[in-house]
């Protein structure tokens, strides 16, 4: 070849390809071949004689051809016709070769293959793929499988499309090697990219499926807890009773027991209602065996009632119940009650602060307060005890009696009451749904009144929020009636809870009806509650919802194109959809009417759910935007997407806006910082204390917007919410599962811009942040975990301290004039006890400035954290301890274990999993110190051993 | 020594060379800092900076030096090869460094580069390249290296000519065009497309050259001296193919995009003079200013107005006399054969120029004019003047003269639309390419908020974008 080296055209060879001999053709094929790399640009002139060489089927050289043309194409950038030869080269095109050319194609070749693939998956009459391509795939395949790169092979596997693949290969590991470890490490593998990254709604659906089978079939210990995950993804309530069918039956005894309790308490905290209503049914419906297995299948039907799960939940709350009630006192003193906005805020910060904390002492010691309250204020305030109660199943009824329907007050009462109970029993509707449909069926035929309509209007939230995803076409129907007799009032209700019931169903027949009643009412109220009612339906249905958006998004009218952006928002949360978050941005920037940007700024935060360290950098620019509805829906959209996780970047975006010049997107911006600080504290985000700081100057400043004072009273709640216990979470960190209630809470939460009633939704999105261990008699030991970090990251924040406020007050009044140094004068006779406060008090009246307060508390804090230098959040080795049923934050559970040579351990081995723990006792016959909950304190006479043994049904 | 100490006492300002060099090692040392920071936030405009910091200190660039930053920053297997590269001897102090960023290693690399090609020890840089630094910047994929990548290509190709070896390198460059295309490793499939391209021009192998640009997709997105370099070659290897109108668009687009800084004198000179021969060529005559131009000096483009002077005026006589005179000139500028061109040009030139003179002449009249030799040939380069639409005449064959038709008033043609239109398009298409660089300022917003934190970085933003202004000098 040194012939070759030395030569500067391919025109010579290119010359031979004209020649009428084959030999000679061969000959200037196989030359050509080794000097295209270097030629290409010229030997292309004449691609189409190569070409033409490989179409003769009797030149027997075509192959070269083939792969001369292939390379040729491949230099040309021209990849896919360079793929296409390269295939019918066939042997000539040696895969194994260790050049860029080969490789470039290989990687060409697979995403032809995967595309191809995904099409013909979703599309039956897509074109053929060609033999040659699936062959090169499935060779590509068996090299990696043989270095052993097998999550590799299974991630190419579902990206192509191709379950058989990933089946074949879990199974082969599965009979290849003993232990189960790596094949279960596929298998969790699999199932987080089947939930996580494959955006087929069908194809997913088979992974699961054929996971399941996989798991349950040829694994000799199956993972119950892998199988629960994949039941609430699947919503398959089948597989959940024959799961406990399993465990019940199961020959491992106990701990069989135990983890079918663990895992009705996952299925509780993640699953739909729907599922586990169904599950029960079906559970109640078979029969077992023996009198013990009775027992057990009766306590799984118990616990996946979901009364323990609250029951828990609130007794930990009532317990820890941290709430700093100067600060309600003090905003409640700043806002006059008289106004009904202000009212309002109050009545919701009230609600916020002590959600699930069943302490309602401040509307008791402020009734005067309390009685200003008229017509939807009242409405509010009634519910809001709902908030305070949420989760308290077994008093709920009995606490708001004085108020329901029946009694002499007001309708506004009775609607609220109504409202109330379905949020005391949210998402956990069984026993209270019969008494709300009651109110709704009555009343369903005479709306229209003003009285029955706002009855109507609480009785139908009220079922909405406690049958929420129940998809019971019973109530449904009940509603529509309601709907039907196109009153605004409870029309609105009845519309948003259509959705509610329908969660994420889908159900074509509903939501045909929804969108066709929405185009003939004149109401404007009753358009909006079906909009966003049929987003509520839409919800996780990702691209098969795709068909409604459009038809809702190109529609002329405002409010369906608002419904249409929170479509989007629920059925893609948290999944970061491209093509959702184009299609936002582009509304968010074009659309007509403010609604509708607001609507789809808002929506972002829902989709980015999942990523939202980009939520910030996503909506900077949109931050900016010359339209305040645009800023606000920027504010709430970080609020959602980075709620609870204290982001600063967020913060960083968020701070401008408190400023802004327009008095909502004020308001907007101190919620959404509040949503996203809940929880923490000066440690963890030194903003808090400012921000806390900020919402207290705003109340008690005069010249602020009503709109503003409004938002930081909310703000004040929502940063100290549930006694300072609750987070909000909508993506559950260890499992990564979205938590429906949340999205749905903090989705109609967002309504309250039109309706503020709606601003309880907000409680649906709290959860309690805590570890509670349980015993299999759900008794609550009373022993202590460890905690392998420093404790003061996860300290409460400081109470607020009553001198502070006094020094504050004293501060505002403290006109530039001589009256303030003998003001001053007195007060210091008053305090001569302190001599620090003395101090304060001194500079203050020198100076006559009021931040001064602020600064000392702050120079007094910074001293304080230069002494303890460390600022992250690390791993310790010697751990603290916590007692059982206390707070544990979210960003604190990975410090969380049990000890192992305690009695009790978790039967599931603990991975940073808030909520229940079930735990498996080491000497069951030694008596136990519990803590008792709230069910068992109002329930007295029940026996102690066995407590759920007995049904009270009283309550 | 001795010299150095007594002109201290005379100047005190004038810097020992250790101070020099440390002070070289200084810049080369904040400049490679700048890498580093390019590497943590992706912005690929720190690179920039350090590569035009670097430019800076080429000529201060010594043994010293080089085995320092050598000795600092680079790993074991490296040095040896490296500190052997510039004869200098590896240092004692053994120091353990962690990982080296490939940007860094490849950055001091292309500094030996420098040194060695400034050092005329060709031999010596080529064996490098060849043994050591092409297959070091094979290992990378690195967008951040895009830069660094493209400057080194430039050397190598640069060693090779220098050693007039052109062909052997023609693979391995296309080779690491296709590589670079693969992973879209823009600047260096623009910098390999022009080094590939010159390597065709300089052998001579315009069909190749012309081949090569049809086939190729230029990448978006390089630097605008890369981009200038280009168009240059396209004018070059146009013009050669008699595509004049299309050379002049690229040699004009090549001047526009070129750097206007001292470092680009060189191109800018040789694009002008690629310039005026197209120009004529396409039959028109560049003003006098032309030539005039500032920072240009006058002898360089002399040769270049004579020719267009014969042309202007038509002077066959005077044409030949240029032609040579400056004989040498042209071959050294390798535009010889497009001036030879100029012959027929001169021609229609002295043509046209008579049929605006002259309403009707007998084409003896023309031989005389024009120094032809016979009647023949003077009515064959007509008709051919008159085919070409070079003016506007009949010939009368059995009389012998030449007849001009009517002059159209140029206005009531479509010539001035098709200049306003052209003109209009340039401007519009400047708006957009400006629109399209600009970036958004920094919020005002957050300046309010953190003055404190941001400071620093908001300096290194300022002294970037400052930097940025007058990028690309040093290429050339």
């Amino acid at each position: 070849m040194a012939a070759v080296a030395t030569a500067t055209a391919a025109a010579p060879y290119l010359a031979l390809l004209g020649e009428n001999d084959t030999d000679l053709k061969a000959y200037a094929l196989k030359s050509i071949n080794s000097v295209v790399d270097e030629f290409w640009s010229e030997i292309a002139n004449n691609i189409t004689e190569i070409e033409e060489l490989y179409e003769d089927e009797t030149f027997k050289d075509r192959k070269l051809a083939a792969l001369v043309a292939s390379k040729v194409y491949y230099n040309l950038g021209d990849y896919e016709s360079a793929v296409k030869f390269a295939l019918v080269a066939d042997e000539q095109f040696n895969i194994n070769e260790k050049s860029e050319y080969v490789e470039t194609l290989i990687s060409k070749a697979i995403d032809q293959y995967i595309k191809l693939n995904r099409n013909a998956f979703s599309n039956a009459h897509a074109e053929d793929i060609p033999k040659e391509l699936t062959k090169i795939f499935e060779r590509m395949l068996e090299r990696s499988i043989n270095e052993k790169e097998l999550k590799l092979v299974i991630g190419l596997a579902i990206d192509a499309f191709r379950l058989d693949v990933v089946e074949s290969i879990i199974k082969n590991e599965l009979s290849s090697s003993d232990s189960e470890e790596t094949s279960l490490n596929l298998i969790n593998y699999t199932l987080s990219i089947a939930t996580s990254v494959v955006d087929n709604t069908l194809f997913r659906t088979q992974i699961l499926s054929s996971l399941v089978d996989i798991i349950t079939i040829n694994l000799k210990n199956p993972d119950y807890f892998t199988i629960s995950k994949i039941i609430v993804n699947l919503n398959n309530h089948e597989l959940a009773t024959q799961l406990f069918t399993n465990l019940i039956k199961g020959q491992s005894g106990t701990n069989g027991r135990l983890i079918a309790y663990q895992v009705a308490f996952d299925l509780v905290n993640s699953a739909s209602q729907e599922l586990l209503n169904k599950t029960s049914l079906d559970l109640e419906e078979t029969s077992t065996s023996s009198d013990s297995n009775e027992k057990v299948k009766n306590k799984i039907i118990r616990i996946l009632s979901g009364v323990p799960t609250s029951d828990f939940d609130i007794t930990f709350l009532q317990k820890n119940n941290n709430t700093d009630i100067q600060i309600l006192n003090k905003s409640k003193t700043l806002l006059d009650g008289r106004n009904s906005i202000f009212h309002n805020a109050i009545t919701f910060e009230n609600a916020y602060l002590h959600a699930g904390t069943t302490d309602d002492s401040f509307f008791r010691s402020n009734l005067e307060w309390l009685g200003k309250a008229t017509n939807w204020s009242k409405f509010s305030a009634t519910a809001a005890l709902g908030v305070i109660h949420k989760g308290n199943l077994s008093q709920g009824k009995k606490i708001l009696q004085p108020y329901l329907p029946g009694t002499s007050g007001s309708h506004y009462t009775k609607g609220g009451s109504l409202y109330g109970l379905g949020l005391i029993f949210a998402g956990h509707g069984r026993e209270i749904i019969d008494y709300l449909r009651q109110h709704v069926v009555e009343n369903g035929g005479s709306a229209g009144t003003d009285e029955i309509d706002v009855i109507l209007h609480g009785a139908s939230l009220g079922v909405g929020v406690a049958g929420m995803g129940l998809a019971n076409e019973e109530i449904y129907e009940e509603l529509k009636v309601v709907l039907y007799s196109d009153s605004a009032i409870s029309g609105e209700a009845a519309a948003l809870s259509m959705g509610l019931i329908m969660l994420g169903s889908g159900n074509e027949d509903a939501q045909n009806d929804m969108f066709t009643y929405a185009e003939e009412t004149q109401h404007e109220n009753i358009i909006r509650g079906l909009a966003v009612g049929i987003a509520l339906l839409n919800y996780g249905r990702e691209e098969q919802a795709d068909d409604i958006i459009e038809k809702l998004l190109a529609h002329q009218n405002g409010i369906l194109r608002y419904g249409g952006a929170y479509t989007i928002a629920l059925a893609y949360a948290g999944t970061g959809n491209n093509k959702a978050i184009q299609k936002l941005l582009h509304i968010a920037v074009s659309d007509s009417k403010d609604d509708v940007r607001r609507a789809a700024v808002i929506a972002l935060g829902f989709v980015l759910i999942r990523d939202y360290q980009n939520v910030p950098r996503i909506v900077q620019l949109l931050s900016e935007s010359h339209n305040p509805h645009v800023r606000y829906g920027t504010a709430m959209a970080l609020g959602i997407s980075c709620a609870g996780r204290g982001l600063a970047e967020a913060v960083e975006v968020l701070e401008p806006l408190t400023k802004d010049s327009v008095d909502f997107v004020r308001q907007g911006a101190l919620m959404a910082m509040a949503m996203v600080l809940i929880q923490q504290n000066e440690k963890t985000s030194p903003k808090v204390k400012e921000v806390k700081e900020l919402y207290a100057t705003l109340i008690s400043s005069k010249n602020q917007d009503g709109l503003t004072k409004f938002g930081a009273a909310m703000s004040q709640g929502i940063i100290d919410a549930g006694g300072r216990n609750v987070t909000i979470q909508v993506e559950n960190s260890s499992t990564g599962a979205l938590n429906t209630k949340a999205i749905v809470g903090l989705a109609v939460f967002t309504q309250f811009w039109y309706w503020y009633p709606f601003a309880h939704f907000l409680s649906l999105s709290f959860q309690s942040t805590s570890v509670i261990a349980v015993r299999e008699d759900f008794k609550i030991p009373d022993f202590e975990i460890l905690c392998h970090s420093k404790k003061q990251f996860f300290a409460y924040p400081p109470q607020l301290k009553e001198e502070e406020k006094q020094v504050f007050e004293k501060v505002k009044s403290a006109v530039l004039s001589t009256t303030v140094k003998a003001k001053a004068r007195a007060k210091r006779s008053k305090k001569e006890k302190d001599e620090d406060e003395m101090d304060v008090d001194e500079k203050k009246s020198e100076s006559a400035k009021p931040t001064d307060a602020g600064d000392s508390t702050v120079t007094q804090d910074k001293s304080e954290t230069e002494d303890d230098e460390d600022t992250v959040v690390k791993y310790c080795k010697s751990p603290y301890k916590l007692s059982n049923m206390s707070r544990v934050l979210p960003n604190q559970l990975k410090y969380i274990s049990f000890q192992k040579e305690d009695r009790f351990y978790p039967v599931r081995k603990f991975k940073g999993t808030n909520g229940v723990v079930v735990l498996a006792d080491k000497q069951p016959e030694e008596p136990v110190k519990a803590i008792k909950t709230v069910r068992q304190l109002n329930n007295k006479d029940a026996p102690l051993p066995k407590p759920f043994q007995y049904e009270p049904e009283d309550d | 020594m001795t010299k150095e100490t007594s002109e201290q006492i005379e100047v005190d300002v004038v810097l020992t060379p250790e101070q020099i060099n440390e002070q070289t090692i200084n810049k080369a040392d904040s400049a490679l800092h700048l890498i580093v920071k390019t590497v943590e936030t992706f912005d690929q405009r720190y690179i920039f900076k350090t590569l035009r910091d670097l430019v800076s200190i080429r000529k201060k660039l010594n043994v010293h030096v080089l085995s320092h930053l050598i000795n600092f920053y680079l790993n074991d297997t490296t040095k040896q090869y490296l500190l052997q590269a510039i004869n200098a001897s590896p240092s004692t102090e053994q120091q353990e460094r962690g990982e080296v960023l490939p940007e860094i290693n490849l950055t001091i690399h292309w500094l030996v580069q420098l040194y060695l090609l400034d050092q005329a020890q060709l031999q010596q840089l080529d064996m490098l390249n060849t043994q050591f630094i092409i297959p070091a910047m094979k290992q990378y994929n690195r967008r951040s290296l895009d830069l660094i990548n493209a400057k080194i290509w430039f050397y190598i190709s640069r060693t090779k000519e220098l050693l007039n070896d052109l062909v052997s390198i023609r693979a391995e460059l296309l080779l690491a065009l296709r590589t670079s295309t693969i992973k879209h490793d823009n600047e260096t499939s623009g910098s390999l497309i022009t080094l590939i391209l010159r390597n065709y021009i300089l052998s001579h192998d315009y069909s190749q050259a012309s081949n090569f640009i049809e086939k190729i997709e230029f990448p978006k997105n390089v630097s605008t001296s890369i981009e200038s370099r280009y168009f240059y070659y396209l004018a070059k290897i146009n013009s050669v193919q008699l595509n004049y109108s299309d050379a002049y668009e690229f040699v004009i687009t090549a001047i526009r995009k070129a750097p206007q800084t001292q470092n680009a004198q060189g191109f800018l000179q040789s694009a002008f003079k690629l310039s005026v021969l197209i120009e004529l060529l396409t039959g028109d005559v560049p003003e006098l200013s032309y030539f005039n131009k500032s920072g240009v000096p006058q002898q360089v483009l002399k040769p270049y107005q004579d020719i267009t002077q014969a042309v202007k005026l038509g002077d066959l006589k005077l044409f030949n006399d240029s032609l040579a005179k400056y004989r040498e000139v042209y071959i050294a500028d390798d535009n010889l054969s497009l001036v030879e061109r100029l012959k027929s040009n001169v021609i229609k030139t002295g043509i046209r120029i008579i049929s605006l003179s002259y309403t009707k002449i007998h084409l003896k009249d023309i031989c005389i004019k024009l120094h032809l030799d016979n009647e023949s040939s003077a009515e064959y380069i007509v008709s051919k003047a008159i085919r070409d639409g070079v003016i506007d005449a009949k010939i009368n064959h059995q009389l012998g003269y030449i007849e001009s038709n009517e002059l159209n008033n140029l206005y009531s043609t479509k010539l001035p639309q098709e200049q306003f239109n052209q003109r209009i398009n340039f401007v519009n298409s400047l708006h957009n390419d400006s629109v399209m660089a600009m970036r958004y300022p920094p919020s005002q917003n957050r300046r309010d908020v953190n003055t404190k934190a941001g400071n620093e970085d908001e300096l290194d933003e300022e002294e970037l974008m400052n930097a940025l202004e007058d990028l690309d000098s040093d290429f050339f």
